[in-house]
C-alpha cells in the first residue's frame, strides 16, 4: 500500500472521522434505512409516494421538453435558478 | 445582438414565488433559497444559523428526532406535547426560559409521524406566543400540498411581519425525492447567509433538476398531478383505514388524517415496539416504531402512500396477528 497523507494520519484521525463529525443515526433508523430499499419487504411505513404514483408520462415530457430547449448550463446561481438568462439565436 | 432575438426565461425562484403566492405566502425570488431537499434545508440552517448550545422546541413525537442534524450542530431538542389541534402553546410557553436562545421547529400540515393538522385556532395561538417570547419558528411544510379533504389553513409563514419565520418546502412529497428540489423562504439577509453556506457545500443544485422543476411549476402540470395523488391518495386512506378497523380494532388507536400520507397506530398489546417491530420484519413487513420520533408509548407509523394497496392489507392483517400472539 502506497502511503498519502490520509493512510499516514492514522487512527487519531480516523476516530475523531467517524465520532465527532457527524453522531451516527440511530441503529434503529439505521437498519430502516437499509431495509427501505428492500424490494421484498413490504414498506408499511415509508414516506415516499408509491410508483403507481409517478406521473410517468408527464415527467419524460417535460424531460424532453428540457432537453430539446437546453442550453450550456454550468455553476448555478448562489440562490438557485432564476436571473433572466438572455439566449442569442 | 438585438432586442429581438432575447428570449427571456423567467426561472425556478420566480415559479416558486408564484406557487407561494396561492398559500398566502408573499415572497420575492430574492427571499427564496432552493436547496436540494428539505434535508438540506436543516443542514444549512442548523450550521449557519443556530448557535451551540441553544435550544430546538419541537413537537414530540417528531420527524425531526430521527435525525442528528441538530444535535450534530451543538443544539439540543425539547420535546412539547400535542393534542388532536397540534403542538401545545402551554407546555411551550411553560418550557420557553428567554434568557436562552432558542427556536421552534414545527410541521403544522400533517405532522411526520403523526399526520395532526394544526388548526387554524392553535395557529394564531402559536403566532401570538412566539411573537411575544421572541421565539423564531422554522416551519417544515413538505405535507401542505397532500390536503386530502380540504385546503389546509394558511402556514405560519403567510402571517410573519418580521422576517421571524424560515419556512421549508420540497417537491419530495408530492412529486418525487429523486428531483432534490426543495426551498427556504426567509428574509433576503438571512437567505444570503445560508445561501453562502449553500455555494460552499454543492455549488448549487443541480441545474437539470431545478429546469425539471421549473417546468413542473410553472406549466400548471404540478397543480394537475396533485388532484390526481389526491384521489389515489383518498381511496389509499379508506381502504387502510377499513383494514384497521378490521384487523386491529380495539388493539389500537388512531385518528384519521386529513392529508399527508400517515396514520398514527397506538397499539395495546403485551409486546414491546422492539418485539413487535423484530416479529414485523421477520413476517416480512418494514414498520417504523415510535421511539425513533421519540415517543415512549407503544406507537408505530403506517404509510398508506407507499406499499400496493394489496400489500398494506395483507400487512395490517400480519400485524393484527402479531398483536394477538398468534404471529
Ligand atoms: C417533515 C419532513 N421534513 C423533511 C423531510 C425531508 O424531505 P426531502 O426529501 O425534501 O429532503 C421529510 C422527509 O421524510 C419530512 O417528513
Amino acid at each position: 500500500m502506497v502511503n498519502n497523507t490520509w493512510s499516514l494520519m492514522g487512527h487519531e484521525f480516523q476516530t475523531n472521522w467517524i465520532e465527532n463529525v457527524h453522531q451516527a443515526s440511530m441503529s434503529t433508523v439505521q437498519s430502516i434505512n437499509i431495509a427501505e430499499s428492500d424490494p421484498e419487504l413490504i414498506q408499511l411505513s415509508k414516506g415516499e409516494l408509491s410508483k403507481e404514483m409517478f406521473p410517468l408520462d408527464r415527467m419524460q415530457t417535460i424531460i424532453q421538453k428540457v432537453g430539446r430547449e437546453l442550453l450550456p448550463f454550468g455553476y448555478e446561481e448562489p440562490q438557485g435558478n432564476f436571473e433572466t438568462q438572455a439566449s442569442y439565436k | 445582438m438585438g432586442m429581438r432575438s432575447r428570449k427571456v426565461i423567467l426561472k425556478l425562484r420566480q415559479a416558486i414565488s408564484d406557487y407561494l403566492l396561492q398559500k398566502g405566502i408573499l415572497a420575492s425570488p430574492y427571499s427564496i433559497l432552493i436547496v436540494s431537499g428539505a434535508l438540506q434545508a436543516l443542514q444549512l440552517i442548523s450550521i449557519r444559523l443556530l448557535q451551540k448550545g441553544s435550544t430546538v422546541f419541537l413537537e414530540k413525537p417528531s420527524y425531526l428526532y430521527s435525525l442528528s442534524t441538530f444535535q450534530a450542530a451543538g443544539m439540543h431538542l425539547s420535546g412539547i406535547g400535542m393534542d388532536e389541534e397540534g403542538i401545545l402553546p402551554k407546555e411551550l410557553k411553560e418550557k420557553n426560559n428567554k434568557s436562552e436562545r432558542s427556536i421552534l421547529y414545527t410541521i403544522p400540515n400533517f405532522h411526520n409521524p403523526t399526520g395532526i393538522l394544526m388548526t387554524e385556532e392553535r395557529r394564531k395561538e402559536i403566532l401570538q406566543l412566539v411573537e411575544k417570547e421572541q421565539l423564531p419558528i422554522l416551519e417544515d411544510d413538505v405535507y401542505g400540498d397532500l390536503w386530502l379533504d380540504n385546503l389546509p389553513p394558511s402556514p405560519l409563514k403567510a402571517a410573519d411581519k418580521n422576517g421571524n419565520i424560515l419556512y421549508i418546502g420540497s417537491l419530495s412529497k408530492s412529486l418525487s425525492p429523486g428531483l432534490r428540489i426543495g426551498w427556504i423562504v426567509g428574509s433576503q439577509a438571512v437567505i444570503e447567509r445560508l445561501a453562502d453556506l449553500k455555494m460552499q457545500t454543492d455549488y448549487g443544485s443541480s441545474s437539470l433538476s431545478q429546469k425539471v422543476a421549473y417546468e413542473w411549476l410553472s406549466s400548471g402540470l404540478y397543480e394537475q398531478h396533485l388532484e390526481q395523488i389526491r384521489e389515489q391518495l383518498l381511496i389509499r386512506r379508506e381502504v387502510t383505514l377499513k383494514t384497521l378497523n378490521e384487523y386491529i380494532g380495539d388493539l389500537g388507536q388512531w385518528r384519521i388524517p386529513q392529508g399527508g400520507f400517515f396514520i398514527w397506530l397506538r397499539v395495546f398489546s403485551d409486546l414491546s415496539m422492539r418485539e413487535i417491530y423484530s416479529r414485523s420484519l421477520e413476517k416480512g413487513i418494514l414498520l417504523n416504531p415510535g421511539n425513533i420520533y421519540s415517543q415512549t408509548n407503544t406507537a408505530f407509523q403506517i404509510s398508506f402512500a407507499n406499499a400496493a394497496i394489496e400489500d398494506i392489507e395483507t400487512g395490517i392483517q400480519k400485524l393484527g396477528f402479531i398483536l394477538r400472539g398468534e404471529g
